[in-house]
């Protein structure tokens, strides 16, 4: 084999963080070095951190030494390449496994021994002073390398330490330019996330961005980010956050609030600022924590650094960043996390006052649809007397504002000491309904009992709860609330999440449930007031009812009139009665329906009731009838009063037409009775006076015959008694007769007399008898006591037999006769029909023959009767 | 000179008059002392100065027109009359109408006044002997 042939391309890839274009220069640096030595193989090694590490070589092909040397590493001064380092000298050794002159390494000795080894030269790589690594070269043969190939190794190792180190400069030039475009990169993603960040408008928006900026300015291959709460004890635990594995993004929740004290971000969150590792399974500066090592190893996470995120309250949060490599992250990327983390914390505090605000108007917006709700409630509670359908509606309405997964409204039973199911909804609603609850039992009798509402979020682990049968013993938040109508419990309303403290209700919740079950409340006291309502109108339409067949069967006719005096009102029997219609009469004054003769006693009735509302006023009112006849009625009624004032009466009307002539009757039997006490009223005078004189006067005459022979002047005593006793009787007889006559006809005459008759008759019976007169001459006193016994006797017969109502007696001069008329208008009678000797008919016309007149009777059965007497005054002249 | 009647034998029924008549009291009374066949011990015009009269004079008979001026006041002296004194005779007068009738009394007797006055005297005094 030649030496030429000796020289290889390099084909080990050191693991270096040294650039390519380095790494060619020192290939062809080692190709050059064996070609010029004429050796079989060169290597370069290069110091890093106080360490030799194999760099590149040529010319070794023994498989064990190539593994062998890949990863070698040597500290300085070990090995003949230690040494030249360590030395700063070329180092030769003609035969390297027996040389002393530099301390062995057992793995190169081995590599020595497998690639074929004796002769071997390095000299030191020099730049800038400093020695930065060894170029030598090998051979098989044993003290191969002469002084000349020595100097021109020692130029060779210069010239490649000149460009190495040149590389080098280049290398940093390019690398510190990139590293400034990746500072522009930075500070643009930083603008541009704060201009983003505010237009975010949730937390975890703000969390996401920041994640996903952070891995990718930090070149990490994942990360998280989440909400950290301060808790009273000073212990921070975990909120909701986000991670970022393997480029997917997935939300976190830690619902136990575990405590954020393990790993890097503990320690950043504890310190306040940056923390990182560069290989986090094996550092032990901080403490671990099983899980997060698992995770970890299971991520491939070596190097990690983490950020507190600090607003103006403390710490807020954490954010951290991990790569699959070790010590990924330098001083830049720790300044460039904590300025993410700073701009986040800015972002998300002005997020969360964003995202409170949004949750104001959030609440806002439930207060005005619990309004809503609850005013369609109460117009539902107002507009129906159905309370199933209003607990519906509160179910539903509290539903749209609070959610819930079970509803319960329970009636109190106090008969029974149970609390009644009334409404269930969704959740074990059947059971529910099924169980009515025995007193004092569970959480709804604690809060009926107590009248406090409950909020209980962890219900399972209150004693009161008890479970009804045939539900699950599940973990729920409830809300409780006594229905409180009044000084009443009228029972209670509770909603239920199934769930553990995540399902939490808050107190807004709590307050707006308690809004609602005050509408329930209502609704169940409603429903209780409905059902004495509903009783209350059947027995009012019950009573109504009777009334009512009262009013339509009664004889009366019931009214009623406006503050104005119109009807307003009449009963059914209006018609039956009285042949008016209803329609006829509503809205007509009442004055319309008062005959002129009783106007003045209706008009005072009314004006009686306005002053005195309250007291029952009865008057006989003339009711014309639709033919035009009028009915006699009797009218009661009492003032109706509204709110203190006068608004009207009501009463009703009797049609006493048959009373007045049954009172007719009476009277007339009355008049008979007092005629025929008249007679013994006579009777008893005459005895009491003329008939004891007289009596006396014969026991007198007696004792004086007897006296006569025994005592004269006794007698002649007795004598004078019996005179006076005589004159006594005449006198009385005198009186009597004098009562038997009408004394007014012969003092005020004809005309005066008749009219204190007819005043004296309408006193005692009620009918009305007009006189209608006009002044005549006196008439000798037979023709007057003819024409005064006729116009007597025919007024009698007026109220005795025709049920009149009106009377008129007519006086007037007709040319040579004076003529008296007495007019009725009851029932009338067939003249040819009258037997003899009745209605004085005969009498009448022998008193008016006496004087020279005539009489004429007219009259038909139903068309009332009159009677006519005439006189002539020439006759009653001559009679004179 | 006024009349007096003269002292009565011991043996003749002594007699009140009750009327309400002043002039009957005093022409009957007349009457009745002149025929000389009872005593006439006293006289009264109502009720109350007839049970005076009667607790006073004693009388055998006791000669009543109920009318006093009522029927019903004669008829209640004549029931309290016949209580107080069980044994004193009791003559009611009258003019056959219903007035005397009336009284009903089985224990009463009735003189009418109908006839002469001999007549009524004759029958008073058989009332009085009886």
């Amino acid at each position: 084999m030649t030496r030429a042939s000796r020289i290889r391309r390099p084909v080990i890839q050191a693991t270096s963080p040294e650039q390519p274009d380095t790494h060619a220069m020192l290939a062809h640096a080692v190709e050059e070095a064996a070609r010029l030595l004429k050796a079989d193989g060169a290597m370069v090694y290069l110091v890093e951190d106080d360490r030799l590490r194999f760099a590149v070589d040529a010319g070794i092909r023994n498989e064990e030494a190539r593994q062998l040397i890949r990863g070698l590493s040597l500290p300085v001064g070990v090995g003949l390449f230690g040494h030249a380092v360590a030395t700063g000298e070329v180092v030769v050794s003609q035969d390297y496994r027996h040389d002393k002159q530099f301390q062995h390494s057992a793995v190169a000795d081995r590599i020595v021994a497998v690639a074929n080894m004796r002769s071997m030269a390095a000299a030191p790589l020099i730049a800038e002073g400093e020695v930065i690594g060894a170029l030598g070269a090998y051979s098989s043969q044993a003290n191969d390398f002469d002084e000349a190939e020595i100097a021109l190794l020692r130029a060779l190792a210069d010239h490649a330490a000149a460009t190495v180190a040149n590389q080098r400069l280049i290398d940093r030039l390019a690398r510190s330019q990139e590293e400034l475009a990746h500072r522009v990169e930075a500070q643009r993603t930083l603008a541009e996330m704060a201009a983003q960040l505010t237009s975010l408008r949730t937390p975890s928006e703000v969390l996401t961005q920041t994640l996903k900026a952070a891995v990718r300015l930090l070149r990490g291959h994942g990360g998280q980010i989440g909400m950290v709460i301060t808790h009273p004890d000073g212990s921070m635990r975990w909120g909701d956050g986000h991670s970022l594995v393997h480029g997917e993004l997935a939300p976190f929740t830690k619902y136990d609030h575990t405590t954020v004290d393990d790993g890097v971000s503990g320690r950043a969150l504890h310190e306040g600022r940056v923390s990182w590792t560069d290989d986090y399974l094996i550092d032990a500066s901080f403490a671990h924590d099983r899980p997060s090592d698992e995770i970890a190893s299971g991520l491939g996470i070596r190097a990690v650094i983490a950020a507190p995120l600090i607003g103006a309250s403390g710490v807020i949060g954490v954010i951290g960043v991990y790569a699959e490599e070790p010590s990924a992250f330098d001083a830049d990327a720790r300044e460039l996390l904590g300025l993410l983390a700073d701009q986040a914390a800015i972002v998300l505090a002005n997020a969360r006052l964003d995202e409170q605000l949004g949750e104001e108007s959030a609440a806002l917006a439930r207060q005005t649809a619990s309004q809503r709700r609850l005013l369609q409630i109460n117009e539902r509670l107002l507009s129906t007397l159905d309370p199933a359908s209003v607990l519906e509606l509160i179910a539903d309405g509290l539903k749209t504002v609070v959610w819930y997964d079970y509803l319960g409204v329970y009636r109190v039973d106090p008969s029974e000491g149970l609390l009644r199911p009334v409404l269930a909804r969704d959740r074990n609603a059947e059971a529910v309904l099924g169980f009515p609850i025995p007193r004092g039992q569970g959480v709804t009798w604690w809060s009926v009992e107590h009248r406090e509402p409950v909020l209980l979020n962890e219900a399972l682990s209150d004693p009161r709860v008890i479970r009804i049968p045939g539900t699950p013993d599940e973990p729920e938040a409830i809300i409780i609330v006594p229905l409180i109508s009044g000084d009443e419990v009228s029972g209670a309303m509770n909603i239920a999440r199934r769930g553990g403290v995540e399902v939490a209700f808050s107190d807004a919740d709590f307050e707006l449930v308690q809004l609602f079950a005050g509408q329930a409340a209502v609704a169940i006291t409603n429903a209780r007031l409905y059902e004495q309502l509903r009783q209350l109108y059947a027995e009012v339409e019950e009573s109504e009812r009777r009334y009512r067949h009262l009013v339509d069967n009664s004889p009366d006719i019931v009214w009623s009139v406006d503050d104005e005096g119109n009807f307003n009102f009449f009963s059914d029997s209006l018609e039956a009665r009285t042949g008016w219609k209803a329609q006829d009469l509503l809205g007509r004054h009442f004055t319309t329906f008062a005959g002129e003769g009783t106007l003045p006693s209706a008009v005072s009735a009314w004006a009686r009731l306005q002053s005195e509302p309250n007291r029952e006023q009865r008057v006989r009112l003339d009711l014309p009838l639709p033919d035009g006849r009028l009915a006699q009625t009797e009218v009661a009624m009492t003032g109706t009063v509204v709110d203190g004032r006068f608004a009207g009466a009501h009463g009703s009307v009797r049609d006493i037409s048959e009373r007045e002539r049954l009172e007719g009757d009476l009277r007339g039997q009355a008049a008979e009775l007092a005629a025929s006490q008249e007679r013994a009223h006579l009777a008893r005078e005459l005895h009491d006076s003329v008939t004891q004189a007289l009596f006396s006067m014969g026991l007198t005459l007696r004792t004086l015959e007897l006296l006569l022979d025994v005592d004269e002047s006794a007698a002649r005593t007795k004598l004078g008694e019996a005179r006076e006793l005589q004159q006594d009787a005449l006198a009385e007889m005198r009186t009597l007769l004098f009562e038997l006559r009408p004394a007014s006809l012969e003092s005020d005459g004809l005309v005066q007399a008749l009219r204190t008759h007819a005043t004296a008759v309408q006193r005692r019976t009620g009918l009305v008898i007009v006189v209608d007169a006009e002044p005549i001459d006196r008439l000798p006193l037979t023709s007057e006591e003819a024409l005064y016994r006729i116009g007597q006797e025919a007024l009698h017969n007026v109220v005795k037999h025709a049920n009149a109502e009106n009377a008129t007696i007519r006086i007037l001069r007709e040319g040579d006769r004076i003529r008296v008329s007495i007019t009725d208008d009851g029932a009338g009678f067939e003249p040819e029909q009258v037997p003899r000797g009745h209605l004085g008919l005969i009498g009448m016309r022998q008193r008016v023959d006496l004087v020279g007149g005539d009489l004429r009777v007219e009259s038909r059965t139903g068309g009332g009767t009159i009677i006519e007497a005439s006189v002539p005054i020439d006759e009653v002249e001559s009679a004179e | 000179m006024t009349f007096s009647p003269r002292p009565a034998a011991p043996s003749i029924p002594r007699l009140v008059i009750v009327d309400a008549d002043r002039r009957v009291q005093q022409s009957l009374a007349d009457l009745l002392g002149v025929s000389g066949e009872v005593d006439v011990v006293g006289r009264a015009g109502d009720v109350r100065a007839a049970l005076k009269e009667v607790e006073r004079r004693h009388p055998d008979v006791v000669l009543v027109d109920p009318r006093l001026p009522d029927l019903e006041a004669g008829l209640a002296l004549i029931r309290g009359l016949g209580t107080a004194w069980p044994g004193l005779r009791i003559v009611t007068t009258g003019w056959n109408d219903t007035d005397g009738h009336s009284v009903g009394d089985p224990t009463t007797l009735y003189v009418s006044r109908t006839g002469s006055p001999e007549e009524f005297v004759s029958a008073i005094v058989a009332c009085c002997a009886r």
